[in-house]
């Protein structure tokens, strides 16, 4: 065939984040207008590029397909933080692409050994046939080093803060938004459906390290001094409550942390771009030369404290929606993690509400912040595009949840009965 | 469901970047590559609201699936079980 896609389909939990692709996407190519000096063009052929490669990653099928659209993902972002980032964009580039490479050799490998052992790269069959357990636990292993670089977990996460701080506001929202994504969805879709008796073994070990990832990385974020490194290291807290969840295998802890992610998703991305916002103004994204802005950009300040309060996790925001079913899903599970997890969220809240403190509120004693003007027509837009979901899933989120819930007890249902055959 | 509707998804911003291929990259203000590219991914996004809105919520297999033989007996086994 002419096609070279040889196996794709949708369920419940991959059409949210195909959704989430296509909508953050156009919303990057707006944003380009104030970030990108210099070849434009080539700037949103790498975008394009990639939310093509993106959703290849949600709705393929098949093992080798997810592995090439995974793998093919990186070189479109190694191009934007290569070519449009920073001082240090090389280090960071090379930085990220070794990484997220490395991690990726070994979940190639478990791929063939999974075509040698069952003869079929295809996911359906092998939900439906199951692995052999005494693969599982090699394989587990081979998978979980590719995502967990990628979701970052602790502490394979280092590159995440580089990347991040060097990339261009538009390479930084897609990152965010949904390359970390992918991982979570790996999660889901392979390290649960495709090896339950090794999940089972290897929960602790998540759940370790993913209680290091809240409570580490927030404290991490308290003493940054950078914006953008700020929201990159609240960004790996996140995505720790998400694996968190995925690995509590209860409905609502599976279900929390796909809202999570899509909250995270909205989120994040706002935050990048209110950075973007007040960096392209002034060309610094150290906190300590900003305060004050509030009388100068009110517009601005309204927007970034909604995106604030949604970081943190504040009833009525699709923050809390995710984090309050992980939490609860964790503490039917585990009660000392839940609790130390619980911590993370008081965390969270001091660090977000700190840097908002610092760059909004205050004496004004940078003069130049005066001559700051307000959100143009382009980024309103934006900011307001994220901020409309945000409150709507917050206030209702039944439309993502009627989504996921059939899919969700299916796949906890397939993991339950995989275990009691074994 | 006969229109590949996942593969239009996958494919058509590979098309958008084909397009912008072939136009003038200027520097500055390049609005024809960002119309472009904005339409591109503006269709896109509402062929995936089309998708969710079409998409069966009550039933837990896959939909849409689209299956080809890529290379031949290799990716696509069919002859397993």
């Amino acid at each position: 065939m002419v096609l070279s896609i040889t196996k794709v389909g949708v369920d419940g939990i991959s059409i949210l984040f195909i959704i989430l692709t296509t909508f953050i996407t156009p919303l990057c190519i707006i944003s380009v207008n104030n970030t990108v000096k210099t070849r434009l063009r080539d700037f949103l052929i790498a975008i394009l590029i990639m939310e093509s490669f993106m959703i290849g990653v949600f709705c393929a099928l098949d093992l080798v397909v997810f592995y090439l659209f995974f793998e093919a993902g990186l070189i479109p972002m190694f191009l934007i933080i290569g070519i449009w980032g920073g001082p240090k964009r090389v280090y960071s580039a090379f930085k990220f692409f070794l990484y997220t490479l490395l991690g990726s050799v070994l979940m190639l490998v478990a791929i063939i050994s999974i075509y040698w052992i069952s003869g079929t790269t295809d996911v359906i069959k092998l939900y439906e046939f199951g692995i052999d357990e005494k693969y599982q636990n090699l394989l587990w292993l081979a998978f979980f080093s590719s995502f967990a670089v990628k979701t970052p977990m602790w502490p394979v996460h280092t590159w995440l803060p580089d990347a991040h701080v060097e990339a261009p506001t538009a390479g930084s929202v897609l990152l965010a938004a949904i390359l970390l994504k992918m991982a979570g969805y790996g999660f889901i879709r392979f390290s649960l459906g495709l090896f339950p008796v090794a999940s089972e073994v290897f929960t602790p070990l998540i759940y370790g390290l993913s209680v290091i990832a809240i409570v580490f990385t927030s404290l991490i974020a308290l003493m940054q001094e950078d914006m953008k490194k700020l929201i990159a290291y609240s960004s790996v807290a996140h995505m720790g409550f998400v694996t968190l969840g995925i690995f509590t295998i209860q409905q609502q802890g599976i279900e929390g942390s796909i809202i999570q992610m899509i909250s995270h998703g909205l989120v994040s991305a706002a935050l990048f771009l209110c950075v973007g916002v007040v960096y392209d103004r002034m060309h610094s994204r150290l906190i300590s030369s900003y305060g004050g802005i509030v009388t100068i950009i009110p517009k601005y300040s309204i927007l970034f404290m909604l995106f604030t309060l949604a970081a943190l996790g504040l009833p009525g925001t699709s923050g809390f929606i995710g984090e309050f079913l992980i939490l609860m899903g964790v503490f039917k599970d585990n009660f000392l993690v839940a609790v130390i997890a619980s911590l993370g969220v008081i965390l969270g809240a001091a660090y977000m509400l700190w840097l908002y403190k610092r760059v909004v509120f205050g004496k004004l004693v940078n003069k130049d912040l005066t001559k700051m003007v307000d959100l143009n027509k382009s980024e309103y837009f934006i900011l307001s595009c994220l901020a409309i979901p945000t409150l709507f899933f917050g206030f209702y989120p039944d439309p993502l949840i009627n989504t996921i819930e059939v899919s969700v007890s299916d796949l906890i249902n397939m993991y339950n009965n995989n275990l009691i055959n074994k | 469901m006969n229109f590949p509707i996942l593969s239009s998804l996958i494919l058509l911003p590979v098309i958008g970047a084909l397009f912008l291929f072939f136009t003038k990259d200027k520097d500055g203000n390049n609005l024809t590559a960002k119309n472009v590219s904005l339409f591109t991914a503006a269709v896109n996004f509402l062929i995936s609201i089309y998708l969710w809105i079409t998409f069966d919520q009550s039933i837990s297999s896959f939909q849409f699936i689209e299956d080809r033989e890529w290379i031949d007996g290799f990716i696509n086994y069919k002859s397993w079980c």
